[in-house]
């Protein structure tokens, strides 16, 4: 067991030197003791002073461990020390010891009968250890020097590898901190958007809507909604009412569906129709979209709906195909001269039937009141004709475009633009009334998105119907 | 004082000896300052060298001048007028085709080709195809503002007939 203390240390060496010189005195002395018996006993007090210096060293070692600020580097470095003393100990030691054992054993030769050949032998030692022992002391400032350079570096390297860990620690902090707003000025952006649209769907045509185009609980995800964004921002909530209002019973997702029955034939399926047609009416011109208004939702007939000089002759005949009865009752005067100008120019003006009748009405047309009736349709089928130019092949290409990022029902697979302008027909009557219903909601709603800079594929591509 | 009187004469004088002389002249002189109708009812003095600057100048007015009176007569949002409109449109493309002897000018020839189309939906399939043929050479010397919309209708008219 090591000692309670470091006392023992300076004692037991007391009494090293005070014995050597003790026996140095009495060998010295005539008459002393014998030379070998001295020299034994000289020897045995330096190993006591060595064992004694051995036990401080462990008591040492011992109480460093147990204290318990001694920290894990601190115990690593020392492993790297020879008996973890202090660099140059060991050596000293060693030394020491030849010294103290060689020196008097020099100086007594004579004394203990060595031979020559003997003292020679410690002679060189004694040479070699105190050579060896100066030498590496005069190398050793480079030495020192070095490793205190190397342990300032890595002490250095160490600080600034944690003032960067604590400043990336910080830069976290802070963009965390900056973003926070960000994420929820997204989030509450992204419901604002998503409620506006449900309102305007449930408390603005929700009443005029059949049953079923707007879902049962849609009144209750509004009040989610608001009361998301009213007082602080709290990100859980504001997902919630985002996630009720985009999902499939969404208001707008409802709408979206209800629509579908009359928006097949486009590749990709009814909804992808739907997504392409409010995309595609989003970015018409202004008067492009009053055209498109005017078709979907079957409005009387307005001269202005058309762009000046737009209506041509050729327009006039690819429009009566689109009204058999109207195209069979003036087959006969197709080829003559100046037909489809004359047509255009008729059904252009306010008086038309009038005209139509006094020019090609007998034997044709049973009484005005059929041409008012045929003219009325021609009117409608040139309306159609002018609003399907509006939607180009290139339009119809970037809106699919657009919506690859939507869910995969909105999303048009390569749509045939012609397919896509077929759709801009007025609803068929035989349709089923939610469908036609749903169908003027989106466009009332489109209009509305136009009116308030609402891009709907944006809204589109945050739905999952 | 005498003077003064002397140039008032002589100015009055000048319109009169320039009929005389030179009876394009005269006749670019009074359509300066005419209205579009007058113009289009007073058909080009006769003869009327090509050679000379005036009458391509005169041509080029009444074909303006018909043209406008074709245009006005069509139906509104319409593109091109009805069947009473091809005296106007007839002398349009005659005026059109005799102003740009000799001128490249874009706006005459995109306006030749507008009254070529116009004229073809008026005409029997014969005519029309050839008319087509000749819109679409027009259209090819029209501005770029102009000529693909000159030339896409020059086409239907082409196909529908």
């Amino acid at each position: 067991m090591p000692p309670d203390s470091p006392r023992l240390l300076p004692m037991a060496l007391g009494a090293g030197v005070a014995g050597f010189l003790a026996v140095t005195a009495a060998m010295a002395w005539p008459g002393g003791l014998h030379a070998t018996q001295l020299v034994a006993v000289l020897i045995f007090l330096v190993r006591l002073g060595f064992a004694a210096f051995l036990w401080w060293l462990a008591a040492r070692s011992f109480a460093m461990l147990s204290n318990p600020a001694t920290t894990a580097d601190q115990i690593a470095a020392m492993r790297e020390l020879p008996m973890a003393l202090p660099e140059g100990t060991v050596r000293a030691v060693l030394a020491l010891i030849v010294g103290v054992v060689g020196l008097p054993l020099l100086l007594f030769t004579a004394t203990l009968g060595l031979s020559d050949a003997i003292a020679g032998y410690v002679n060189g030692i004694i040479a070699g250890v105190f050579g060896y022992y100066f030498g590496a002391r005069a190398q050793m400032p480079d030495a020192q020097a070095q490793r205190r350079v190397t342990e300032a570096l890595t002490t250095e390297q160490r600080a600034h590898a944690e003032t960067r860990a604590g400043a990336a620690s910080a830069a976290e902090d802070a963009v965390a901190a900056a973003l926070r707003p960000v994420q929820e000025g997204d989030a509450t952006g992204r419901l604002a958007r998503h409620l506006a649209v449900a309102e305007a769907l449930v408390e603005g045509f929700g009443a005029a809507l059949p049953v079923g185009v707007i879902p049962q609980g849609a009144a209750a995800m509004l009040r989610q909604a608001r009361q998301a964004l009213t007082g602080n921002p709290d990100l859980s909530a504001i997902a919630a009412a985002t996630t009720a209002l985009t999902g499939a019973s969404g208001p707008l997702a409802s709408l979206v569906s209800a629509a579908a029955p009359v928006l097949g034939g486009v590749a990709g399926g009814p909804l992808a129709g739907a997504a392409l047609l409010l995309g595609l009416g989003w970015t018409l011109s202004a008067q492009g979209w009053r055209r498109w208004q005017a078709q979907v939702l079957d409005a009387p007939h307005d001269p202005t709906l058309f762009d000046p000089g737009s209506i041509t002759p050729a327009d006039a005949l690819a429009s009566l195909d689109a009204v058999p009865d109207f195209a069979a009752a003036l087959a006969g005067l197709r080829n003559t001269p100046g037909f489809a100008a004359e047509l255009t120019d008729m059904a252009l003006r306010d008086d038309g039937a009038a005209r139509l009748w006094s020019a090609w009405g007998a034997g044709r047309f049973a009484s005005p009141a059929v041409i008012e009736d045929a003219l009325t349709r021609f009117r409608r089928a040139l309306l159609g004709t002018e609003a399907r130019q509006d939607i180009t092949d290139t339009a119809v290409t970037e809106m699919a475009t657009r919506l690859s990022a939507a869910s995969p029902a909105l999303r048009p697979d390569a749509p045939d633009p012609e397919a896509v302008r077929r759709l801009l027909a007025p609803t068929p009557a035989s349709a089923p009334e939610t469908a036609r219903a749903a169908m003027e909601a989106l466009t009332l709603l489109t209009g509305q998105l136009r009116d308030t800079h609402q891009d709907p594929v944006e809204l589109l591509k945050e739905i999952t119907p | 004082m005498n003077r003064h009187l002397w140039l008032l004469l002589g100015a009055m004088g000048c319109a009169p000896v320039a009929a005389v002389l030179d009876p394009p002249l005269a006749q670019l002189n009074r359509w300066n300052h005419a209205l579009p109708a007058e113009i289009a009812a007073e058909p080009v003095s006769s003869p009327c060298d090509a050679a000379n600057p005036a009458c391509r100048r005169l041509h080029g007015l009444r074909a303006a001048a018909c043209m406008e009176q074709a245009m006005a007569a069509r139906a509104p949002r319409a593109a091109c007028p009805g069947l009473a409109a091809r005296p106007m449109l007839d002398c349009a493309t005659a005026g059109y085709e005799q102003a740009r002897a000799g001128d490249a000018s874009a706006v005459l020839a995109a306006n030749h080709a507008q009254a070529l189309i116009c004229l073809g939906w008026l005409s029997a399939p014969d005519e029309a195809a050839r008319l087509s043929r000749a819109a679409l050479s027009a259209a090819a010397s029209a501005g770029p503002d102009r000529a693909p919309l000159l030339t896409l209708r020059a086409r239907e008219l082409g196909e529908a007939r």
